[in-house]
Parts: C-alpha cells; structure tokens; sequence
C-alpha cells in the first residue's frame, strides 16, 4: 500500500495547488543551487522530520516518502535543530582533500522551514558530482525559497482551519434549526444557555 | 589613555603583528555540537569538555573525555579547528549543547552558556544562535559574562527573513556578533556599519577538521564567527587586560574592509 504523504498533517492533499507549489520550489531548489536532487520533509506529530517529497529521480520518492528523519541526524537533522541552513560536504583523510573517506552524496544542503520560529519542515538539495561544493549563494537561494514554502504550508493550514471554524458554525446554525422546527418553545432556552456561555468568554451579545 | 595601556598598543600594533607577539593563553570556550579532540589538529588543545544531557526535561551537565570524540554532528570540531589553527594560543573549553536529543535544546544551550561563564572563559564561540523566545533568559547572563570581562563572539542566522530574528545572543549589544562575507584573507575582520551585526568574517572553508580525523570544507556564518573568536583569543593573549568594549574598538580600528 502506498504511504500517505506526511503533508497531510499540514491539510496539503496530494495533487492539491499548493502541494504543486512546495514540488515546483523543491525543484526550484535544486536547480538554483544545481543539484541533482532533493527533498521536503516535514515535522510530524512525534517530532520526527519525514520525507514528504521529493526532485529529481522518481523512485527515491517511492523509497523514501515517509520514512523518519530523527531531529538529532545528519545535516538535516542539524539544520533542523539550530533552525538555520547547513550545508555538508564530504569527508577526506587529508587537508589536500585528495583521499575520500565519508560515502554518500557530495555535497548537502539543509534549509529549515520557519513558521514564525516554529519548525514545520526542512528542504534539502544534494549533489553526487564528484567535486562538486554547495557555497554560500546556495545557502541563501536555499534558505529563502524553504520560507516561501513555510509561508505556503502556513496559509494552508490557516485555510484549513478557517474552514473547519466554518463547518463547525454551520453544524450549531442546522442544530438551531432543527430545534426552532421540532421545539420552538425551548429556543428562549437556547438563547440563554448561547449567551451564558458567549458571556463566560467574555464575548459581548447584541 | 595612558601610553602603556593595551589598548593604546593594540590600537598601534597591525593585526598581522599580533602572532609576533608573546601570547598569553586565553581560554576560548566552544559552545556547540562538541569537538573531536582527538582530531590530528586539535589534540592537546582541549583543556576541558563538557556535554549538556537532558535527564526529566532539564539539562544537565556532564563531564567528557578532553580527549576524545565528543562532536555529535561535526559542526563543533570544524568551528574548534578553526579557532586552533588561527589562535595558537587558544586553550578550548568543549561544551557541547547541540546532540541527538532535539528536546529541551534552547534550555540545553542556555545551560552551556551559563556554564561557560561559570568558568570565565575569556572567549566565547557561539557559531549557533537561539530563538528569540529565549532572549529574556540569555540576556542577563550575557550582561554578567560583559561586567566580568567575558567576550561573546556569536553567529547571525543563515535565515533570509530577519522578522525570525537574527540570533540571540547575536543581537545583543554584549556580543560582538558575525555574519559571513567573501574575504581572502582568513585572519581579518569586515566591519558592517549601520548594521546590528557589524562585523563579518570569512564563512567558506576549503578544509576544516571533521570528527573521526580528517578534513571537510565548510559554509556558514557558524565558520565566520570563530574566525573572529579566534582573533580576539590572538589579541587579548598579545595585550592581556583589554576590556570587552576596548575589544570592539580595535576590532573596529583593525579591519580590513566596511561594506
């Protein structure tokens, strides 16, 4: 079965507009920066990053949508614990950096997601280009394309919550009805108890 | 001022002089990821180190081996090397803050700073920066580190959007706060005028050391800032007896560029 996609948690729906978006600044990402690929992962309810998207080869995305990132790992992991961009590079036994020692990727990019200063995600780019180094450009392409995609994670979760404010007045507004049609006489009692309970919030009634 | 103060010599000195001098040990303490002090470059220069542990929510600090790993993520040992391989006189106090454990990390830092200035170490590298929900618990101890004569070097975020805020204790006027520039020359200082953060450093590092004894190159304002440590540990071991504030001015007086 296929995993659900951790945007879930931030009421981004798969093919929605604004998962489209947080894809096109994913790949945004990766070719301002000139990666091979790259990633969004976000923070879930545990307090773990996962994978939620991923650029550039189709079938990492298949590997590795929802799989855990602990906070305290690798460059990711960093970037998300001092909520500031990181960038790694690969390893080499000595200071001419002529004999490899670390495998894996050959350079990293980690840009946080900040709503505010709260946490909700990470994009990263990687590079396996022999040679090839993330700088200081990158790191700030990175950084502010990670807070366009927080601003869009953020206004989705507002929308989402906005909307279930509203199914939730219209659920009060039929109950009403429902009474005022089968018990008219109780509505006085209605009013009073929705008063009462609008004063104890310290909300005015007309 | 009196003729034989540190300042006016200082002041007088260039910068590139400062190594020619006899330097005094200065204790920089590291505040971050921890250091590998068993690292080819950094071995023996570690005098002491410390990790900071949550155990029921509260941070807690424990002693290490100054000897050995203790960098939970590399960031701390190519911020260390730095500081050993520009301030020869530099004696490094590890303290590590930033570990596998994410929970309670703005309290786990708070708790290495005030250990830092517990010991009085002369420098203080913060090449990391807390939110600023912290800012009212950082503040007053960073003003207790200034009356005792503590300098706190501390890194601006590498965040685009200031609104987030561009670091504490980097924001406070008792840190001499950095942000990263191209420069050449790794030994000098870029002064930013106008700016909150006014001094800059070189942040891009072909070769830095990494845990496990070898070499990665590193990007960052984290990389400018113990550039910066690193000079002030050199000129308080050259003329002992300057004040933080002096500190600044021949920081200020000494740089290579204002941009």
């Amino acid at each position: 079965m296929k995993e659900p996609s951790p945007l879930r948690y931030f009421g981004v729906t798969p093919d929605s507009r604004e998962e489209q978006i947080l894809r096109l600044l994913i790949h945004a990402v990766v070719e301002g920066v000139g990666g091979d690929e790259g990633s969004l992962l976000v923070l879930d309810p545990s307090g773990d990053l996962r994978f939620a998207m991923t650029a550039g080869d189709s079938a990492s995305e298949q590997a590795l949508i929802g799989q855990r990132v602990p906070i305290g790992q690798g460059i990711t992991g960093l970037a998300a614990q001092t909520r500031d961009v990181q960038i790694g590079a690969p390893t080499f036994r000595d200071v001419r950096q002529t004999e490899g020692k670390s495998e894996g990727p050959e350079a990293v990019l980690a840009a946080p997601m900040l709503i505010d200063d709260r946490l909700v995600g990470v994009v990263t780019a990687v590079s396996f280009t022999e040679g090839k180094r993330f700088d200081a450009h990158s790191a700030m392409l990175a950084g502010r394309l990670a807070s366009v995609a927080a601003v869009v994670v953020e206004q989705t979760m507002q929308t989402a919550a906005m909307g279930a404010g509203r199914s939730q007045a219209l659920e009060v507004h039929q109950l009403v009805d429902r009474i005022a049609e089968g018990a008219p006489e109780q509505l006085v009692q209605v009013a009073s108890i929705l008063s009462s309970f609008g004063a104890a919030l310290g909300l005015r009634t007309r | 001022m009196r003729e034989n103060s540190p300042l006016v010599a200082a002041l007088a000195t260039p910068l590139d002089d400062w190594w020619s001098r006899d330097l005094a040990p200065v204790e920089v303490a590291v505040i971050d990821s921890g250091v590998d002090a068993s690292h080819p470059d950094i071995r023996g220069r570690v005098a002491a180190a410390y990790a900071v542990v949550m155990e029921d929510g509260r941070p807690v600090l424990q002693e290490a081996p100054a000897d050995a790993n203790n960098d939970a993520f590399g960031h701390g040992t190519g911020v260390a090397g730095l500081i050993a391989q520009i301030a020869p006189n530099a004696r490094l106090v590890d303290i590590r803050v930033l570990g596998a454990d994410n929970r309670g990390s703005g309290a786990g830092a708070i708790r290495g700073i005030e250990e830092a200035v517990h010991r009085r170490s002369r420098v203080v590298n913060l090449s990391l920066a807390l939110n600023k929900s912290y800012n009212e618990q950082v503040r007053p101890i960073c003003e207790v580190a200034w009356r005792q004569e503590q300098v706190f070097v501390a890194a601006k975020r590498n965040v685009p959007i200031e609104q987030v805020g561009i670091g504490t204790p980097a924001e406070f006027a008792s840190s001499i706060s950095v942000d990263m520039r191209k420069v050449d020359a790794l030994k000098s200082v870029v002064y930013q005028p106008g700016r909150i953060i006014a001094f800059a450093a070189r942040g891009e590092h072909a070769a830095v050391p990494a845990p496990g004894g070898g070499y990665t190159s590193s990007v960052g304002s984290s990389f400018a800032t113990p550039v910066v440590s690193a000079i002030c540990a050199v000129m308080l071991g050259a003329f002992p007896g300057l004040l933080p504030f002096e500190v600044r001015s021949v920081l200020r007086h000494h740089v290579s560029g204002v941009v």
